[in-house]
């Protein structure tokens, strides 16, 4: 019987194997089309609604096609970040447009990054870019306290991120997973501008008042929306989606006025977008042609104008009317390139058990 | 007190303990609705009956983050908070079970069909109505069981629904790992402690209930029966499955409803359903097909009665590993080797051929049950007439095969339809599925886009069900 | 010309620790219908799996036309070329091919022409009777016609050698009956050298001159029929004899 099984066994892969080479070759055969028009590969975590106007406008000005990957800062995938560390040996993307400073700051750590000296950063203020090159900042968010108008009244409004800790707020406060996103970035900044001792105390004190812990700065816009929560630690970008939804929301910049908390310098944590040059970048001469692009006065403006609601980082530039512009800001005293080691840091020690233990 | 503090503590094993917990609640609530309504599907009349198992298969087709937004609103919408640490882990076994149940339905609903009619007229003569659904259920429940605890150790992967919720298992560990930490070996080595840790949970049931399991995989397949009648069955079952529906269904979908109350973004919608169908298409048809090939390979290298809990345990084995795990090697070794290896690891394909990989052991199930029933004697009789063995699988293995493989085709596309993770990870630049368009919008766009999105991608995967179910049906009649 | 015939010398056949055949020698000669009958379990079905070239002997040879076949853990000559057509006990037919097609499979792995292949497909389905069920798959037809099938497909190649394993299994009598006329006069016909094997001496007194008793993978009696019925020791032919003798004495 043994016999007639391996007899079996061998015509059984034989024909397995033709089979499985001839589905191969005419599906790759379908799949093999060559395009050799000029292109650039764009990753970003910026939302797909906001960057791909620019996309088409670049497109437009320089006939060279971008073709772009976009991921989400919701928090729920493995995320673009890591296919681009994954594919460092042989990269496939150009531009890494990141949403916030800290992702740059990876991608620079895991030598994916190679800096550029983009002459379109001229008026762009260096302290939102690395000193290096790795990435530049350009139109930026910034953390804000958003709230809900029929829950709270023009006195029960927070001036610094340190009210939330009073009593008052015990449960009425939500705020996204600080493992991920925008959230994770401004723990970070609270860690290296108060020290680990006191940003502990910070965090474990804004549990024990009941804070509500969300899955993101999505989630925390909705439930202050309805209602279900009055306070939510969240982006100027959720504010703006909110009040364009005509929900019933205000907002704060905590601690413009710097003498309300007493902590020095405590301020609004802005967030710029980065721009990153891939290192051995296929198409790197379109990459800086893409990064010049992004820089531009004309981007900031774009990008203030739209749904995207950016906070122009150029002095001069109009910005969207319901912020505040940047140099109207008390911003906090950050530095952007620190953030992402003491991140990683945090994320394994502290915040984990932190965000665990919920 | 001490084991409470430990199983909400950040240490990875008491992540692995809160998964499982979820997984198994999963299992159980699965099989105790599955089972019975799957059996009486399959042996009793009533209203509806096909229209509802069609219907039951829409949770399969929608991503599991499209319900946890839903039931978020919903919770939102009534001013619920989950702000205790048992409720944040229900609302995943919810969400997982959404999907689980109708997986559980439909084994129930196959296992029964392929008993013959004079068995099921044997149990008649033996006893009451009741009592022949009784035995007529324990004899689904190994394969219902099977089914069910591969969806069970999917969830264990799937880290959607619990970082929705705030409920953090081994698979949101493992995203952190991933996406916060960047650290590849952290992240490869909790996904091998979770792969294992899953086996070695589900190898004790799968011993244990070995012989019974292979022997009713590898039952011949018989003529149906025919459907019963019983009054209380045509009454009940249409309600019983309104309920599940509302259930299942209903609750996730009246989330998404409420915000398109205030307008439909129907331009913006089309116009993204427009960029990315043939995408869509294109990644689960070639899964489907991929994922089947390999079922194909497994099934005849592996095939004979007592490797059948071998094939089984190679399935479990697939199943565990977390995707977005799968996708980041494969980049890896895409990016390791030369250009000259593009045209598989950096096409479309290779978004096929993951997605074909994980679902595999659907698959193979299905396949290893039909190929079970080809007697040897045929190759016997195909080597002494000098039949060449490419004709004679292809006369006649391939269309013996052909309505196992056409539903694992089927199945596996339905499930990578609406995969995420390893979509956004592997696609060519420019190549987005509709799940995944949706997915990379959902955080700053309107509600009322987001919502008006997902109430397109349901409603289209509900028609193209009842389309297929509709000609499924005619073509069998 | 070489001589039509079969046959093993010393054949052994294990699988795992069971001995299936033990030292086995006998020869089938051309034109002879041998019956090979014994307890199940005993070895039979093996035999046949050995003649056919689906199994290799663990020892001994095998020579079909005096051409050797099948030594020591070697197929020399594959299955189809051994001039033999097989009718499995459980039939083995194809399920998704029509009658017509079971049959013509056969002659199409053997490059015949079209017009031939047809000719010759319609003449086995017309020996064996079930011409009219061309069209039918093998579940639409009952079991007798499916065995008649099984036929039509072992002996559409026009082989020397016809191997019958069980194939009246599950027949009512006229049915058999009608069947082994057939069978016989197929075999007279075109020359066919039969080799049946069975448990039921009464199949094998219809069909075969030869007979081979095996028990336990040896070879315990053989001769002519007729001579093993008179003087034949062991249980299962003293058993016939018995229950012949009872029948004539009613």
């Amino acid at each position: 019987m043994a016999s007639h099984k391996m007899e079996r066994l061998k015509q059984t892969v034989k024909f397995f194997l033709t089979c499985a080479i001839s589905v191969c070759m005419v599906l790759f055969g379908f799949l093999a089309s060559a395009d050799n028009a000029p292109e650039v590969v764009v990753y970003t975590s910026v939302d797909d609604v906001f960057a791909r106007p620019l996309a088409k406008q670049f497109e437009k000005q320089s006939g060279v096609r971008v073709r772009l990957v976009s991921d989400t800062e919701e928090t729920k995938s493995t995320g673009l970040l890591n296919r681009l560390i994954a594919e460092k040996k042989r990269p496939r993307a150009d531009v890494f447009w990141s949403g916030d400073p800290v992702r740059a700051a990876v991608l620079k750590d895991k030598g994916v990054a190679a800096p550029y000296h983009s002459p379109a950063a001229k008026g762009l203020p260096v302290r939102f870019s690395d000193a290096n090159g790795y990435w530049t900042g350009f139109s930026a968010r910034a953390r804000i306290i958003l709230f809900n108008k029929n829950e709270v009244t023009e006195q029960q409004r927070p001036a610094s991120i340190m009210d939330l800790l009073n009593p008052s707020f015990s449960g009425k406060v939500c705020m996204a997973n600080p493992l991920f996103g925008t959230t994770s970035m401004q723990a970070a900044a609270l860690f290296e501008l108060l020290g680990d001792e006191k940003a502990k105390q910070f965090f474990t004190r804004l549990k024990k008042n009941k804070l509500q812990l969300l899955s993101s700065n999505g989630e925390v816009r909705r439930r202050v929306s309805s209602g279900a929560c009055a306070y939510g630690v969240t982006d100027t970008d959720d504010a703006y989606t909110a009040l364009r939804d005509g929900k019933p929301v205000g907002m704060v910049f905590p601690d413009n006025d710097p003498a309300k908390s007493g902590i020095e310098g405590l301020g609004v944590l802005i967030v710029p977008n980065a721009a990153v040059l891939i290192a051995q970048a296929p198409h790197p001469d379109n990459a800086r042609k893409f990064i010049d692009f992004l820089l531009s006065p004309e981007s900031e403006a774009m990008l203030a104008r739209g749904e995207a609601a950016q906070i122009p980082l150029r002095p001069g530039l109009a910005g969207p009317e319901i912020f505040p512009a940047l140099n109207k800001l008390h911003p906090m005293r950050v530095d952007y390139s620190q953030l992402a080691e003491k991140l990683q840091t945090l994320s394994r020690g502290f915040l984990k058990d932190w965000v665990a233990d919920f | 007190m001490e084991f409470a503090d430990w199983l909400f503590s950040g240490d990875f094993n008491a992540a692995i303990v809160r998964s499982l917990l979820v997984a198994i609640s999963v299992l159980l609530f699965a099989i105790a609705i599955g089972l019975p309504m799957g059996t009486a599907t399959a042996i009793y009349a009533f209203r509806g009956r096909r229209l509802f198992l069609a219907l039951l298969a829409l949770p399969l087709m929608v991503p599991s983050f499209l319900w946890a937004i839903g039931l978020s609103q919903i919770l939102d919408l009534a001013h619920i908070t989950l702000d205790n640490k048992v409720l944040r882990g229900l609302a995943p076994v919810y969400v997982f079970a959404a999907f689980a149940t109708p997986l559980a339905v439909f084994a129930a609903f196959l296992a029964t069909k392929s008993l013959s009619g004079t068995q099921i007229d044997a149990y008649r003569l033996a006893g009451s109505d009741g009592w022949v659904f009784a035995r007529l259920m324990k004899r689904a429940l190994p394969i219902t069981f099977l089914t069910t605890l591969l969806a069970a150790i999917m969830t264990l992967s799937d880290p959607g629904p619990g970082q929705i919720f705030g409920f953090s298992g081994a698979a949101s560990e493992i995203l952190v790992s991933f996406s916060a930490l960047y650290d590849f070996d952290l992240a490869r080595r909790q996904s091998l402690i979770l792969a294992l840790v899953a086996i070695v949970v589900s190898l004790p049931f799968i011993v244990w209930y070995g012989p019974r399991l292979s022997s009713a995989l590898l039952a011949k397949e018989t003529t149906a029966s025919r459907l019963a009648h019983n009054k209380k069955v045509r009454r009940f079952a249409p309600m019983v499955y309104i309920l599940m529906l509302l259930f299942l269904l209903g609750m996730p979908f009246l989330g998404l409803i409420k915000p398109v109350l205030h307008g439909f973004a129907l331009d913006y919608a089309f116009h993204e359903l427009i960029r990315t169908v043939a995408n869509t298409l294109f990644y689960a048809l070639s899964a489907g097909f991929i994922g089947t090939l390999i079922a194909i390979g497994v099934v005849m290298l592996f095939a004979g009665k007592k490797r059948a809990i071998l094939i089984i345990t190679l399935a479990l084995l697939i199943m565990v590993v977390p995707s977005s795990f799968l996708a980041v090697s494969i980049i890896q070794l895409g990016s390791s080797l030369s250009a000259s290896w593009d045209w598989l690891f950096r096409s479309r394909l290779i978004v096929g051929l993951a997605l074909g990989i994980h679902f595999s052991p659907v698959a193979i199930l299905l396949v290893l049950k039909r190929y079970s029933a080809v007697s040897d004697s045929w190759f016997d009789a195909a080597r002494i007439s000098g039949v060449s063995m490419i004709v004679f699988y292809w006369r006649i293995i391939a269309p013996f095969l052909a309505p196992a493989l056409a539903l694992s085709v089927l199945i596996i596309s339905l499930l990578a339809s609406s995969e995420i993770g390893t979509v956004l990870l592997l696609r060519p630049p420019g190549e987005d599925s509709f799940p995944l368009s949706i997915f990379t919008v959902m955080a700053n766009a309107s509600e009322s886009l987001v919502s008006t999105l997902c109430l397109l991608y349901i409603g289209l995967s509900a028609i193209l069900l009842i389309l297929f179910w509709h000609v499924l049906v005619r073509k069998s009649a | 010309m070489s001589l039509k015939q079969i046959v093993l010398q010393k054949v052994d056949k294990r699988f795992g620790d069971v001995m299936a055949l033990q030292q086995l020698s006998f020869r089938v000669g051309s034109g002879r219908h041998l019956a090979i009958i014994g307890s199940s379990g005993c070895g039979k079905s093996t035999l046949l799996r050995l003649i056919a070239g689906l199994d290799r002997p663990d020892k001994g040879e095998i020579l079909i036309n005096d051409e050797l076949v099948s030594v020591a853990g070697k197929i020399i000559r594959a299955p189809h070329q051994r001039g033999v057509g097989l009718v499995f006990q459980d039939l083995a037919l194809w399920p998704n091919l029509s009658v017509f097609e079971n049959v013509a499979l056969v002659l199409a792995a053997k490059n015949i022409a079209r017009s031939e292949l047809r000719t010759r497909v319609n003449e086995a389905l017309q020996l064996c009777g079930v011409a009219a069920l061309r069209n039918r798959k093998p579940s639409e037809i009952s079991g007798g016609q499916q065995q008649r099938l099984a036929l039509a497909r072992a002996i559409v190649s026009r082989p020397d050698f016809l191997l019958l394993d069980e194939p009246f299994s599950g027949l009512d009598l006229i049915t058999k009956q009608d069947l082994i006329k057939q069978i016989t006069n197929l075999a007279q016909q075109q020359g066919i050298t039969l080799v049946l094997v069975t448990h039921d001496p009464f199949e094998a007194a219809e069909l075969a001159q030869d007979l081979i008793i095996l028990e336990q993978g040896g070879i315990v009696e053989s001769g002519t029929f007729d001579a093993l019925l008179k003087h034949s020791a062991t249980p299962i032919m003293q058993q016939f004899r018995r229950h012949i003798r009872d029948v004539r004495g009613v």
